[in-house]
């Protein structure tokens, strides 16, 4: 297992036995290099990073409460006791990854194993409380139960079954258990248990009691939902326009916009990767589907792609929302439900153009079955240009979130850029500019990044399409 | 002698790439006559295309480029007109016609619209009587209900049938040359005759000239009166078509017709060229044939050890003479030997030629056709070979 | 030709299907099915109207009846081609009809009456942005290929694509906020298609009494060109990067070298033999287009308050509405699918390769 991947040198090397059905990973590495050698593509990486960064570490940057104080003679950190179970596993993830950045033998398959172990270990742990209490307490406890049950068993599968397959060496598996083991007990432990209506206005209270001895605060000490602060103040009403206090102003209810900003960059990675994903693999499937049966199969999914096409995305996701509710995960869904249509027909398209071609058909003569040649060595290779695909659809599926929470049929409570840019125009006729510009210039800067990205990576693919 | 309808001399065309100029066409030189089929001969790559498309001023720019040289039609040299007076040569004077006749019409006009097209650019004539004389230009070609077919597209109409079409269109205008870019390679074998019957019977009428650019030595033999044989970017050798086939004198003419079939030998095994036509943007120094050439590797084999040098090739080291690898620089990118007259009216360029070293560097001009087609024409057999 | 457009429009059938057993599903899924979500309303209501809707809804889908009969029903009703149905329910004869799409609860009126006076507005924005889309991406698609490598290609490619991420609720706020605010500038009025004295003008602009008056057309434009800003600029830099795509390839292609070959000048390869060639993707992209600009005007609908389609969905959702939501998307849809067949046909006249038959 030492098939390190050094972009640039594996794939580059001239080697006519190589034929289209070796491994692509090389190619893909290649075509990952070429894609971000281009000025347009780092710049897109650098924001997105930005963006990463704001997400992990949103409860870091912006919150109300402490990182540490002393009062009355006791330390404690309200910040860290206040942690979600969310909070923990995104800062789990992202320094394993950090780590595995530093380990040259692992190649990138077994780095993606590694870190979705990660999340399937940390995951159920942040939360065992909350899952014990709705085991114990649920109204359906069938359906219920047998989900939890169901999720149970995949976790179990997953934590057993992703390092047995590695067989990774006993350094490995001694490092990941210094490290994640004092976690893991931490987490049986204290498991994190925000309490479900914060209380923002006790540590303020408390400081101009002068309760507080001493006090290391978070660099904005504003949590998104941090509301009530001199709201009734009627000489400064919200929203107020950027201050030294309020570096980006307030919105209406008087939250602080950069907090509800960085906070609302976890939901629109949450959004992109997740609603993505679930499109990549139904198009994936319907698109494979087609392109494999062709015959009757292929005249019913085109059918059912051309239903979906036309469609209107918006209108389609509007009239899920009117009729399911509002939800974060729902609406997950729900855009990777609307978005899958690209998808399949690439697929299908690129199936159809490949099983015509000469080496299929020498392959197919020689015995090979074409569902093996179709699956095992033409859908890898596929999955480059679908990586175009994904960057589009990261794109597209934070435009439908923000457009949904505009319109005002988006998150009920939390913090979304469309959110706030919904309140820049007011019904009276105001116009709260800080509240247009900073959302809107997030949403932009983050679409526009992912589309440059994109674009970088269809001109590597396909030079002929490039503009040089 | 009259003179010759196009003379080209020391032609030198540059490509700019991104790993810088490349050089194609190095110091190609060769004369048309009225009525003479001059066949262009060699491997993909020698850089024959591109000197037929700098005859009509066709290289794109950029990223091409006319370094040097000349191309004289009716004594008016067409590297130094205007585009506006180039417009006016192109499909009047010289006509041209391409390999692939699937892609070489516009898919969304109708033929008739691209004859009439050109007949209207050129002859100053109504557009009713420009129909006639499209209508009259496939009839010519030999297309049944020429009326009709001026209607149809030309994904109508099969692969033979759209080069016919691109000959009428070609020859609407009555070119005085006519160049014919490997015409009949993406044909059938059996239309690919027909095309070539139908060019020669039109030349007759018209006593058009054809610059044929081919790589298949027996439409050469067909059909060309003097053959040019091409090898990375310059003319190597120059003959008629009875002369060359009877004597080749450069090793890679020879080469090359060893590795054609012929009738009546004893069945040996075909003969093949070994190595790879080289890369413009690498040029082998000195003579550009000499990695893969046999007569400079027998020269070496019996000559004196500081006449030869040891080179590195595909398959791995040879022995070839001196003189092969370092010879005077002709032009900044070459070291070429020149092409010289060493039988009268037979241009070569090798070395190790009998009387290379005697022979007057001269520029080939050949004013011949040959008797035999003339015959066969009139007596409407096909297919002889001189 | 006719039997291609016939042949098309059978084929819109089976599509037509489709779409109806997704928008009846995604409502008959919804927790609690049918019923719920429509009764969900039912808690404000007084107990004459709560029998009223009950009624409604038992006459329209058969609640007690079984989902398939449901979904069969209900399609029986929107369809213009059915069984006729009479006051106490029962199936009468197959013949064509008035398609009954049903009638709003909130507002007290027939479904079809609103689709019926916001269509046209959306309709009307939409039509006025395409041609302004497609005469921007061409000439700006021809500039780029002939100009292909200079600064200013490599510029507007990279101003494209920031164009085509530019959000239309960020645009669209941001010029109603700057450009139509008393306290900032005031050039464009903040909403609605037609100021309040529409109703008086003439329909050209006319001086009386030495003062100008811009008369309803020009009103009207002027109402509408924030809006079709909107909505043109990200369809015009994506089909601009297409044209520009097409262009370079027939640029490359042999039938321009064929026509350069007989003497054909600079210009008229261009506009006559690469330019045509290039049209036909965009006519094809046409079809795409207009979903994204349906879906787009209710964004545009909802900032600049005009009353169309989108602003009506928007209005019907928070109402709860649900079957105003419902023929709402089946309208739109049946219109985007009506493009997909304009698109079908125009390319089938554009491009002679293909064939009717």
């Amino acid at each position: 297992m030492s098939e390190a991947i050094i972009p640039g040198t594996a794939g580059s090397a001239v080697d006519p036995t190589r034929s289209a059905s070796t491994p692509p990973r090389s190619w893909l590495a290649e075509a990952l290099y070429n894609t971000f050698g281009r000025v347009g593509a780092r710049i897109g990486a650098v924001w997105i990073g930005v963006i990463a960064f704001c997400a992990v570490f949103a409860p870091f940057l912006a919150n109300s409460r402490p990182y540490l104080m002393k009062s009355g003679g006791r330390w404690s950190s309200p910040l860290l006791e206040q942690l979600t179970g969310v909070d923990v596993t995104l800062l789990a993830v992202f320094f394993v990854g950090l780590g595995l950045m530093f380990v040259r033998k692992l190649n990138m398959g077994q780095r993606a194993a590694i870190l979705l172990w990660v999340v399937a270990l940390v995951l159920p742990l942040a939360y065992w409380p909350q899952i014990g209490v709705i085991w114990r307490e649920t109204q359906w406890p069938v359906l219920m139960r047998g989900g939890l049950l169901l999720l149970g068993a995949i976790d179990l599968a997953a934590l057993v079954g992703i390092p047995w397959s590695m067989r990774l060496g006993l350094r490995f598996q001694l490092i990941f258990a210094v490290v994640l083991l004092p976690l893991v007990v931490l987490l049986i432990v204290r498991p994190p248990n925000p309490t479900r209506v914060p209380i923002y206005e006790q540590y303020r209270e408390m400081e101009a009691a002068g309760q507080i001895e001493w006090v290391l605060r978070a660099p904005l000490p504003y949590s998104p939902s941090d509301r009530l602060r001199d709201q009734f103040d009627p000489n400064r009403p919200h929203p107020r326009p950027p201050s030294w206090e309020h570096p980006l102003g307030t919105e209406r209810f008087g939250a602080d916009i950069l907090s509800r900003m960085i906070h609302a960059s976890r939901i629109a990675m949450g959004i992109g990767f997740i609603s993505t994903g679930i499109a990549l693999v139904i198009g994936v499937i319907v698109g494979a589907l087609m392109g494999y049966f062709v015959r009757w199969v292929d005249l019913l999914g085109m059918r059912l792609v051309e239903v979906f096409g036309s469609i209107p995305q918006l209108y389609l996701l509007l009239t899920f929302v009117a009729f399911f509710g509002r939800n974060l995960y729902l609406m997950m869904v729900i855009i990777g439900l609307t978005s899958w249509v690209g998808d399949a027909r690439f697929v299908r398209a690129e199936f159809l153009k490949l099983r015509q071609q000469d080496f299929v058909q020498a392959a197919r003569a020689a015995g090979l079955p074409l569902r093996s040649i179709l699956f095992r060595h033409l859908l890898p290779n596929a999955l480059a240009p679908l990586l175009v695909s994904v960057s589009f659809g990261v794109a597209s599926a934070i435009l439908a979130e923000s457009t949904l929470s505009f319109l005002g049929l988006g998150l009920v409570d939390e913090p979304s850029w469309g959110q706030l840019l919904n309140q820049a125009v007011s019904a009276g006729g105001g116009f709260y500019w800080w509240l247009a510009t900073f959302p809107g210039l997030a949403i932009f800067l983050t679409v526009f990044s992912y589309n440059l990205i994109g674009e970088a990576l269809r001109d590597a693919l396909d030079p002929k399409l490039s503009g040089e | 002698m009259p003179d010759p309808l196009l003379s080209i001399t020391d032609l030198q065309i540059g490509f700019s790439t991104s790993r810088g100029m490349i050089h194609p066409v190095r110091g190609v030189s060769m004369t048309i006559y009225p009525g003479q089929t001059v066949a262009v001969v060699g491997e993909s790559g020698c850089g024959k295309s591109v000197t037929a498309l700098s005859v009509l001023r066709l290289i794109p720019q950029p990223p091409g480029k006319y370094l040097g040289g000349s191309i004289r039609f009716q004594g008016r040299d067409l590297l130094q007109l205007s585009e506006r007076e180039m417009r006016r040569v192109r499909g009047k004077d010289i006509a041209m016609i391409f390999q692939e006749p699937m892609t070489s019409l516009n898919p969304v006009y109708t033929i008739g619209d691209q004859i009439i097209e050109a007949i209207l650019l050129h002859q100053g004539v109504s557009s009713r009587e420009a129909r006639q004389i499209a209508e009259q230009s496939l009839r010519d070609v030999g297309i049944a209900d020429p009326g009709r077919r001026l209607d149809e597209y030309p994904h109508q109409m099969s692969g033979g049938m759209r080069q016919r079409v691109m000959i009428a269109m070609a020859l609407s205008c009555q070119p005085k040359l006519l160049i014919a870019d490997e015409p009949t390679t993406a044909l059938d074998v059996t239309i690919q005759a027909q095309i070539l019957e139908l060019l020669r019977k039109l030349q007759k009428e018209r006593n058009m000239a054809i610059m044929l650019i081919t790589h298949d030595l027996g439409v050469v033999a067909e059909n060309a009166d003097i053959v040019n044989v091409m090898y990375a970017g310059r003319v190597i050798e120059s003959a008629t078509v009875e002369d060359l086939f009877d004597r080749p004198q450069h090793p890679y003419t020879e080469g090359l017709f060893r590795s054609m079939p012929r009738l009546g030998q004893k069945a040996t095994r075909l003969q093949t060229i070994e190595g790879m036509v080289p890369n413009p943007a690498q040029w082998p120094p000195g003579c550009k044939f000499h990695p893969r050439c046999h007569r400079t590797r027998q020269l070496a084999a019996n000559a004196p050890a500081d006449q030869t040098v040891e080179i590195r090739t595909a398959e791995g080291s040879a022995r070839v003479m001196a003189r092969c690898v370092h010879d005077l620089p002709q032009l900044p990118t070459s070291g070429d030997p020149e092409l010289r007259e060493i039988l009268p009216q037979h241009w070569a360029a090798c070395h190790f030629t009998e009387n290379y070293d005697n022979a007057p560097v001269t520029l080939p001009v050949i004013e011949h056709q040959r008797e035999v087609r003339r015959e066969t024409v009139e007596n409407g057999v096909e297919g002889v070979v001189p | 030709m006719l039997n291609y457009i016939i042949r098309r429009l059978l084929l819109m059938i089976p599509t037509l299907v489709g779409i109806t057993l997704v928008v009846f599903w995604v409502m008959a899924l919804a927790p609690g099915g049918v019923g719920a979500s429509l009764l969900s309303a039912e808690g404000a209501m007084r107990p004459q109207e709560r029998e009223e809707l009950r009624k409604y809804l038992n006459k329209r889908y058969g609640l007690d009846q079984p989902k398939w009969k449901q979904y069969l029903r209900w399609v029986n009703q929107i369809s213009p081609l059915g069984f006729e149905v009479d006051d106490a329910g029962n199936y009468g004869k197959f013949t064509f009809k008035a398609p009954d799409l049903g009638e709003s609860m909130p507002r007290g009126r027939p479904v079809i009456d609103l689709v019926a006076e916001a269509l046209p507005v959306t309709l009307l924005l939409n039509l006025l942005t395409v041609p302004i889309i497609y005469a921007i991406a061409v000439t700006t698609g021809i500039y780029a290929a002939r100009h292909r490598g200079t600064a200013l290609d490599v510029s507007t490619g990279v101003l494209f694509i920031s164009l085509w991420s530019l959000p239309v609720m960020w645009v669209g706020v941001m010029l109603i906020g700057f450009f139509a605010n008393r306290d900032i500038i005031q050039l464009f009025p903040t909403g609605g298609l037609h100021s309040t004295m529409a109703d008086q003008m003439t329909f050209l602009p006319r001086f009386v009494n030495g003062t100008w008056e811009r008369g309803w057309l020009l009103d009207t434009l002027w109402h509408l060109a924030l809006p079709v800003i909107c909505l043109t600029y990200g369809g015009f830099a994506f089909l601009s990067k297409l044209m520009r795509a097409a262009m370079l390839e027939n640029l490359a292609a042999d039938f321009v070298r064929t026509a350069r070959a007989k003497g054909v000048g600079e210009r008229a390869v261009l506009f006559r033999h690469v330019l045509r060639n290039s049209i036909l993707p965009l006519i094809t992209v046409a079809a795409g287009l207009l979903p994204g600009l349906l879906g787009g005007s209710i964004i545009i609908e909802q900032i600049f308050s005009l009353n169309g389609m989108g602003r009506l969905m928007i209005d019907a959702i928070n109402q709860r509405d649900r079957e105003l939501v419902l023929s709402i998307t089946f309208v739109i849809s049946l219109i985007s699918l009506l493009s997909l067949l304009l698109s079908d046909i125009l390319y089938a006249v554009a491009d002679p390769r293909v064939s009717y038959e």
